[in-house]
């Protein structure tokens, strides 16, 4: 596997045993490392071209196969890309939590995209528009929103709520998604008086006994956004292709159709989306860095086409009712959402599919 | 053991009525009893094995099982029968393996997540949250440790149980407790953990004026281990202690009490400067800063150390986080910007503090010239607790136990490299 010509071949290989680990891991849906895909092909001569920064010093010397060269530039990336993302003091622990952070987003999957039959996909979004409200109101971390979400998902499979109690169990999962990571708890009686006073206090507290219960206190989630900041700083993205993925991956948890994709596919498919979008002009640093990031591969091609025209729909359809796009056109997020190419994107999708 | 022996005779009449067809394992038995005579021990023992082989045998052989290599027939056939004894999961607790466990039967009805399936026998303790009974689990005769949370009216359950939990159901190491089960009635909820006899606060005040440095060596290795292990899972304990490190009679060491652990998420601005018991905060804490990492655990094990060695706290307890701070400093002398790069920025760092320490500091030096230990933990300038670690680690790194732990070396290096603490 590796050449003798490499000054040390043991921490290649040790990688590659990782890289083993991680694809025996992860379902077959997420495939990591080496692509026989016909980008890819030129994407690892780029690669070779590239400002020696990207590369491992081993590489320079002798021929390296390409093979390997991928998986440890990745590795080395990734561990770059946390290491920035102020997680400093955890170099040596780096990949552990990625591998981490992808087992834990295939622990708790959604076999299908179906509602109880009393609640429809526009219901759904309706909720969850209101969460969004909910949750900027609150100034919680984004974190929450998503763990949020992500337990809403669950409960309205797993528990019997009446259509009446709908808005209470959004809220509920809100509270214990905060409870798990904010350090500032909102009290109870706040809570209800933003319902309305809809539900009592007492109802609030029995229905998070009973979500947790029904969820069996299992709260572990790997939020998509931490996936989309990681690929973005692997692929040395600009701030305003990041927001606007950010702002794509956001309007994702409105649609009750991407329930069944991993976060790490949401990510990649928001991201490249992002990218079509705003159609900035490429550089040669700028396409090596997408190539690698593009090789944490993140399913099939047909699973990103997929979310992608989910995602350009909902974008397309996005108006100023919607929390996000409010959200999302401030001077601090560069009125991402009133771009004007989101209108046409479907179309855009067309062209390149 | 009388009694006993006279039930086990009871159960073998009884199976020689009951299963007839089985002549030969039936002959076998009376076989035993015949030759055992009326020794109690000699023919529980046999009875249990249900082999003619002498129980001295029998207890040797019990440990040398995973041994494979040139053994008679009737060694493996006996290897097959042993394992219709049931055998505990965990060696934490002699006590079990005694022959109450075979006379235990499963109880239907009685089932996981159910109040009535537990029993608790006696209190043990009173959280911040909850209050812990030892208790025993009616289903398969275990101790368990029970955690009664109580729940508030204001706030429902509480985050600390409801972050212990769900952390804990994704931990499963041999030095971490074992969350067995949580139940859930109208009024309570309880979770059930496996039982552990002592603490390492307990232990070591019933072992005044430090422990055994091969203890010492023990413990920390496992508390290491336990370290490496929930940090590389992204997770931080965050209130590291000796109260909250179990021990079992067999020196087993496990890591508990998660209640304000939490998972490190990226973008880490949420987090309080109010976590770890002030004994074992470490500085850049004390002096306000929240962008901690896992080197905040790792200064609560390197006080662990520090007070494993020495049988009393590294840095006594300040009431506050000013005095905490000047305890520190007493030792470890009084960080500058070329000894920690960084320190004025910190929010609580006051010019006017690290100065009148510095006359104490003076001071102290001469009252502690003589402490061996002290000097131990004072020469090496900013992060000594923890590079102590490393010079044990260092000294030990021939000795089996600490191989495939280099991970921590690497930390240990990267931190005497950057001479800072988090």
């Amino acid at each position: 596997m590796a050449r003798t010509g490499f000054c040390d071949s043991k921490p290649l290989l040790d990688l590659h045993m990782k890289e083993r680990r991680l694809s025996a891991q992860t379902t077959e849906g997420v495939i990591m490392g080496f692509h026989e895909d016909n980008r890819m092909g030129s994407a690892a001569d780029e690669c070779v071209a590239a400002p020696p920064a990207l590369l491992y010093p081993h590489s320079l010397q002798g021929l390296p196969s390409l093979q390997t060269l991928v998986p440890s530039l990745l590795r080395h990336e990734v561990e770059t890309a946390l290491e920035k993302l102020s997680l400093i003091w955890d170099r040596p622990y780096a990949w552990d939590m990625f591998l981490d952070m992808m087992r834990t987003q295939t622990q708790t999957p959604l076999s299908n995209a179906d509602l109880p039959h009393y609640f429809t996909n526009a219901a759904r979004a309706i909720l969850v528009d209101w969460i969004i409200q909910v949750h900027e109101l609150m100034q919680f971390q984004e974190e929450t929103l998503y763990l949020a979400i992500h337990l809403l998902n669950r409960s309205l499979r797993q528990l019997k709520v009446s259509t009446a109690n709908l808005q209470l169990l959004g809220m509920v999962c809100l509270f214990i998604a905060a409870k798990k990571e904010e350090s500032l708890l909102p009290e109870v009686s706040g809570l209800c008086s933003l319902m309305d006073h809809a539900y009592a206090k007492h109802q609030l507290l029995r229905m998070e006994r009973k979500v947790l219960c029904t969820l069996k206190f299992d709260l572990s989630h790997c939020p998509a956004l931490h996936f989309l900041l990681i690929f973005a700083s692997v692929a040395r993205c600009s701030a305003m292709v990041v927001w606007m993925a950010r702002y794509l991956l956001e309007l994702s948890l409105l649609e009750g159709q991407c329930v069944v994709f991993l976060p790490v596919q949401l990510a990649g498919a928001a991201l490249c989306l992002a990218r079509r979008v705003l159609q900035e002009p490429p550089t040669p640093e700028g396409e090596a860095a997408w190539c690698l990031a593009s090789s944490i591969h993140v399913g099939s091609e047909t699973a990103l086409l997929r979310i992608m025209q989910i995602l350009a729909s909902a974008a397309a359809e996005a108006h100023e009712t919607c929390a996000t796009f409010i959200k999302f056109s401030s001077p601090e997020t560069m009125h991402v959402s009133r771009h004007p190419g989101l209108k046409n994107t479907v179309a855009l999708l067309g062209v390149c599919s | 053991m009388e009694d006993c022996s006279r039930c086990m005779r009871e159960v073998s009449c009884w199976l020689k009525r009951c299963c007839c067809v089985e002549e030969e394992e039936d002959e076998e038995v009376k076989q035993n009893r015949k030759e055992n005579g009326g020794d109690g021990e000699k023919s529980l023992k046999s009875s249990r094995s249900w082999t003619s082989l002498p129980p001295a045998e029998a207890d040797l052989d019990r440990s040398s099982l995973s041994v494979s290599g040139s053994q008679p027939h009737w060694f493996h056939t006996l290897q097959v029968r042993r394992f219709r004894v049931p055998r505990g999961r965990s060696n934490s607790d002699p006590m079990r393996a005694t022959s109450m466990q075979d006379l235990f039967t499963w109880k239907a009805g009685l089932e996981f997540g159910a109040a009535q399936s537990y029993l608790s026998l006696e209190k043990l303790g009173e959280g911040a949250f909850a209050s812990v009974y030892k208790g025993i689990s009616r289903i398969n005769g275990q101790l368990v440790a029970l955690k009664v949370i109580r729940m508030k009216m204001e706030e429902g359950i509480p985050f600390t149980a409801i972050r212990e939990v769900s952390l804990l159901k994704h931990l499963k190491h041999a030095n971490i407790v074992l969350l067995h089960d949580i139940i859930h009635t109208s009024e309570t909820l309880t979770f059930v953990f496996e039982y552990m006899q002592t603490d390492l606060a307990q232990y070591m005040m019933q072992h005044p004026g430090g422990l055994h440095s091969h203890n010492v060596r023990i413990f920390m290795f496992q508390l290491l281990r336990a370290l490496s292990y929930i940090h590389s899972r992204r997770i931080l304990h965050r209130d590291l202690k000796p109260h909250n490190l179990l021990i079992s009679y067999l020196g087993e060491l496990k890591l508990s009490d998660f209640g304000l652990a939490r998972s490190n998420s990226i973008p880490s601005q949420t987090f309080s400067s109010e976590v770890v018991t002030l004994q074992y905060r470490p500085p850049d804490l004390l002096l306000g800063s929240t962008d901690y990492s896992t080197a905040l655990d790792m200064w609560g094990a390197g006080c662990i150390f520090v007070e494993m060695l020495q049988g009393l706290p590294a840095f006594t307890g300040g009431s506050d986080e000013l005095e905490q701070l000047q305890n520190i400093w007493m030792i470890l002398g009084v960080p500058s910007e070329d000894s920690w790069p960084g320190v004025s920025l910190l929010p609580n760092y006051r010019p006017a503090h690290a100065e009148a320490c510095q006359i104490s500091v003076t001071e102290g030096k001469q009252d502690h010239k003589d402490d061996e230990k002290t000097i131990m933990v004072k020469k090496d300038g900013q992060m000594k607790s923890r590079l102590n670690v490393t010079q044990h680690e260092e000294r030990d790194k021939d000795h089996p136990t600490y191989d495939g732990h280099r991970k921590y070396h690497a930390v240990f290096t990267r931190l005497e490299h950057k001479q800072t603490i988090s």
